[in-house]
């Protein structure tokens, strides 16, 4: 599914250059369930970034879906993001201003769906996580895990064959985290890649294969026992 | 997708509520004062749209195009229209016209003045959309003495009954009425209330005379040329007046729909326009529109940062960038939607005042005028767009990565585009403050000045001409009056018989040589009644017979004029006129014998016993009641049969300006709102930049900053934006300002003080609106700021 080579990413401002990614491979296949550990600043989140065609590369290949899409332009990826990735982000990402089931049918939208089939598809989201109930309230009128289900529900109302969660359970307490983890262990075991980015290890355990990066560069990568690339 | 718009875009603007209430109240007054000016201006050049054929109907004119004016010379034989229509294979119709400008109507014992009667010929109907209610359109106006009056006329004379073939006696004439019109549209030149037939006149005119004295107006076949038809016409002019016809060098015309606008002339029975006016307050409408368009995108931009998390969402779930920018098109448009039917509301509230002002009847019939509902909704999507795409595009720009990891930050470039955009808001109110400013003192300056004579206890009475015979004996009548101090004849103002002009544009010689002399021909008292000084020579003298036939004074614009350094120069010099010789024997001070807005020419008076028109009397009274009382009856003595009249020139003055001091009150009024709506967006930008700035008050507080340190550091950045605005609106407005005050001959320097005054209300304004946001904040507990970060 994601075949990356020798990825380089560089920051620039007017006084310095930071090297967020230096020559990085990677490769994740179809089904995978992938942890992407390491400290503050060595460059997880700019890869995952990558992997999920909001920002390019500045040097390497990146080939996604067989697409090899690191020069493409904003256009381009935008197009392919659709109903291809789903994302789950730490502080949620929901729109204020939309209840929960418009928060939800949103990606369904710009995929040009009608209002029927966009219904029938964001209720069973919905009712995946459990959050049928709460299908017009606000976001803030819910608790944070709450928040995180119908986030994770957005993210995966169109059948994306990835998802991206940037730190699902970050600003969730132990209970609640574990439910999210739980969650993306069953959409994993129903066929969706999912590839997370995290600082816990108990989160990390959910994953199949852990990545660790420091500094930029892939440091370890370590198969849970009884998998294999 | 669409219905997710809205409804973002609604509860957008319910959830903020202070700033959706500026910008739509920005938007609201900016809107309606912009599409009212629309709709003035929409009037202004709809005038004389209103016929069938507008496109194809020309009056003619026997002079030249100077720059972008005309100057009318309209005088036509009363041959002529008949003959082309006839000969002419260009033309569909001619019809001639011709104005009367005064009458008497005898109802019963009682005489009354009235205006706006013309004589026409039949087809009239058939060229021009003007209707009848009663009687036929074809034969109303064919025979002679036949007569159809407006209802205004027809309420006044007939109230209550059926006009049609009654008799109304004009000039002590009986003329039967054979229809009544239907309501006239105000938007054409034609100023009439009671049409005549022209076959009345022809008792009495030479179809062929020397001195034509009738409009022509000719209707095209479409397709036909113009150019074409006018000479075919030059041709009947020039076979059919003899030696006369050569003086017509060649024939022009001008479209109907441009007489009311364009075509400068000195007619005036015909409603006149001025393209200028429409042209200021057309820009006055774009400015507001533009002013209130700026509080929109800085306030849309300036609270980017808060959207940002919603535009990241929105493209990570698949939006592509363009629809990103139709749905912030979309809310701009909203808000605009919202604001016309709010502006709307408040245009009908206006509607009163602007109308009293402009004079004008201006209606929002929205339902019944499907184009004035077309142009507003037209506009309002437009400003919607305008004021929207700027914001659009800057927000659908956003990196998702960047934003949705709360690292938003505003680039320098957006900064500085939305500084330049609160520069530009000044630099109009600025602006437009000066040009108020300038343009009220520049009419101030006019009416100060007047005629250049002593205008107070002047008046004068109309009269008819019949008075010329007994003139002499009237005037004896009225000095015994010791209320009245001196009495002379002629028009001032209004034109009228008592000029003539001789312009080498004639082919008339002038001696000594001058391009033009207006001649005044008055009484040997004109000079004393309105007490011109004499700078050389002497006044004319009743006792010196040479004096009436022989003598002239001349002004001293004249002396230029004919090239003569000194005054004495002139005394003793002839003047020819018309074959006639004219000895110099005063030099008088220059005064407005016309237009006061307009320069003096070169004049000269002679005294005459024909053609009276007006009788000019200084009064030295302190009961004024009982001296008009007095005139009246001496008057009536004299002449039974005509209705008496007094005019004070001031109060003619005051309503030759009155026009113009309209125009300039409404002008102020939208300046006033124009910086009201800049005052609006400015507070909220104030608002924003004091919530944003809440926590540096607060460290800065507890690091031991003072109130006042507080309130000049939230204050100075406008401040320097105000200073920025300033120094560009001085040179551009005192460019366009410049420009516009050489149109008078007589102007005001338009000097320092208006700009220093500008400038500082400038800089109040600012001070006040901002400082409610920097004396609060300055004032507010530091912890508070802090506690909430």
């Amino acid at each position: 599914m994601i075949q990356a080579k020798n990825l380089k990413k560089l920051y620039a401002t007017e006084e310095v250059e930071t090297t967020a990614l230096n020559n990085v491979n990677v490769e994740i296949k179809e089904g995978e369930f992938v942890a992407i550990m390491g400290p503050s600043g060595c460059g997880k989140s700019t890869l995952l970034n990558i992997m999920g065609l909001l920002d390019n590369p500045t040097e390497g290949e990146y080939n996604f879906l067989g697409h090899e899409v690191s020069s493409y332009s904003e256009r381009e990826r935008a197009q392919l993001r659709k109903g291809n990735i789903g994302f789950v982000f730490q502080s949620f990402n929901l729109i204020d201003e939309l209840t929960v089931f418009e928060n939800v049918e949103l990606p369904l939208l710009y995929l040009g769906m009608n209002a029927d089939e966009r219904k029938e598809k964001a209720e069973a989201a919905l009712e995946r996580m459990s959050m049928m109930h709460r299908r017009n309230h606000f976001p803030q009128q819910l608790s944070g895990g709450q928040q995180q289900r119908v986030a994770i529900a957005r993210a995966v109302v169109a059948n994306a064959k990835l998802i991206l969660a940037d730190e699902p359970t970050g600003n969730l307490d132990s209970d609640h985290g574990n439910e999210v983890m739980k969650l993306l262990e069953e959409l994993n075991e129903a066929g969706t890649t999912i590839i997370m980015v995290t600082h816990s290890p108990h989160d990390a355990d959910f994953a199949t294969r852990v990545i660790h990066l420091f500094d930029g560069h892939v440091v370890t990568e370590n198969m849970k026992e009884g998998f294999h690339v | 997708m669409f219905k997710n718009y809205i409804k973002i875009a609604f509860r957008n603007l319910f959830l903020n509520k202070m700033y959706s209430f500026i910008n739509l109240l920005g938007l609201t007054v900016g809107l309606a004062c912009s599409l009212l000016i629309f709709l003035y201006v929409y009037d202004e050049v709809s005038f004389d749209k209103i016929h069938t054929n507008y496109e194809n109907i020309h009056r003619l004119d026997s002079k030249y195009q100077i720059n972008d004016s005309f100057k009318a010379n309209l005088d036509f034989p009363a041959g002529l229209a008949p003959l082309i229509k006839e000969e002419v294979a260009e033309l569909v119709n001619a019809v001639r016209y011709e104005r009367k400008n005064k009458v008497v109507i005898s109802n019963g014992t009682d005489r009354v003045y009235e205006q706006h009667l013309s004589y026409t010929d039949p087809s009239f109907f058939e060229m021009f959309n003007f209707d009848l209610e009663q009687g036929n359109e074809e034969s109303a106006l064919v025979a002679p003495y036949s007569l159809v009056i407006s209802k205004e006329i027809s309420e006044k004379y007939f109230s209550g009954q059926n006009p049609i073939g009654k008799t109304l006696t004009i000039d002590e004439k009986d003329y039967q009425i054979t229809g009544l019109l239907a309501a006239i549209p105000h938007n054409t030149h034609f100023k009439f209330s009671m049409l005549a037939s022209f076959e009345t006149l022809n008792e009495d005119i030479k179809p062929w005379s020397a001195f034509p004295n009738y409009r022509t107006y000719i209707e095209l076949n479409s397709g036909s040329s113009l150019a074409d038809a006018q000479s075919k016409i030059l041709d009947v002019l020039q076979r059919n007046m003899g030696e006369n016809g050569q003086k017509y060098t060649s024939v022009e015309s001008y479209p109907i729909a441009d007489i009311y606008l364009k075509v400068e002339n000195f007619v005036y029975d015909e409603l006149r326009g001025n393209i200028e006016y429409v042209r200021i307050f057309l820009a006055i409408g774009l400015l507001i529109l533009g002013i209130a368009c700026i509080n929109f995108m800085n306030l849309t931009t300036a609270r980017a940062s808060l959207r940002s998390k919603e535009i990241g969402i929105r493209k990570s779930s698949g939006a592509f960038k363009k629809q990103i920018v139709y749905q912030f098109l979309s809310e701009s448009i909203l808000i605009t939607l919202i604001s016309a039917i709010l502006a709307i509301v408040l245009m009908e509230l206006m509607l009163p005042g602007f109308n009293l002002i402009t004079g004008k009847e201006l209606a929002l019939n929205l339902f019944e005028s499907p184009q004035i509902l077309a142009g507003i909704l037209g506009v309002s999507v437009l400003t919607g767009v305008f004021a929207g795409l700027y914001p659009a595009l800057f927000l659908s720009g956003f990196k998702p990565v960047s934003v949705l990891k709360g690292q938003f930050k505003t680039s320098k470039s957006a900064i500085f585009f939305r500084k330049g955009l609160v520069v530009t808001q000044f630099v109009i109110t600025i602006g437009l403050i000066v040009s108020s400013l300038i343009m009220n003192n520049q009419l101030q300056y006019l009416q100060d000045r007047g005629l250049g004579i002593d205008s107070e206890a002047l008046v004068s009475i109309p009269t008819k001409n019949d008075i010329g015979t007994n003139y002499a004996s009237f005037k004896t009548e009225l000095l015994k009056n010791p209320d009245i101090a001196n009495v002379t004849t002629g028009s001032l103002l209004l034109g009228g018989i008592s000029f003539e002009t001789y312009s080498d544009d004639d082919g008339v010689e002038l001696k000594p040589k001058s391009n033009i002399l207006q001649v005044y021909n008055t009484d040997h008292d004109f000079v004393s009644t309105l007490g011109l000084e004499v700078f050389a020579g002497r006044d004319f003298d009743i006792e010196n017979v040479n004096d009436f036939s022989n003598s002239i004074l001349v002004n001293e614009t004249a002396i230029r004029e004919f090239g003569w350094e000194n005054h004495t120069d002139a005394i003793g010099q002839e003047i020819l006129l018309n074959e006639k010789s004219y000895s110099i024997v005063g030099v008088v001070q220059d005064f407005h014998a016309f237009s006061p807005s307009s320069g003096i020419l070169p004049t000269a008076i002679k005294v005459t016993d024909k053609g009276v028109d007006q009788v000019l009397i200084r009064l030295q009274t302190r009961d004024l009641g009982k001296t008009i009382a007095s005139l009246k009856e001496t008057w009536t003595t004299f002449e039974p049969f005509l209705p008496f009249e007094v005019n004070f020139m001031d109060d003619e003055l005051n309503e030759y300006f009155k026009g113009e001091q309209n125009l300039r009150t409404l002008f102020g009024a939208f300046a006033f709102l124009t910086i009201f709506i800049a005052c609006l967006g400015l507070f909220g930008l104030a608002t924003f930049t004091a919530e944003q700035r809440k926590k540096e008050i607060g460290i800065r507080k507890v690091l031991g900053a003072s109130v006042e340190r507080i309130i000049a550091l939230v204050s100075k950045d406008f401040l320097y934006l105000v200073l920025i605005g300033f120094v560009l609106a001085t040179p551009v407005t005192w460019y366009f300002m410049n420009e516009w005050i050489q149109n008078y001959p007589y102007r005001i320097d338009i000097g320092v003080t208006v700009f220093a005054i500008a400038g500082i209300s400038a800089l109040a304004i600012t001070m006040i609106t901002v400082s409610f946001h920097s004396i609060k904040s300055a004032l507010s507990n530091p912890v508070d700021s802090l506690k909430n970060d």
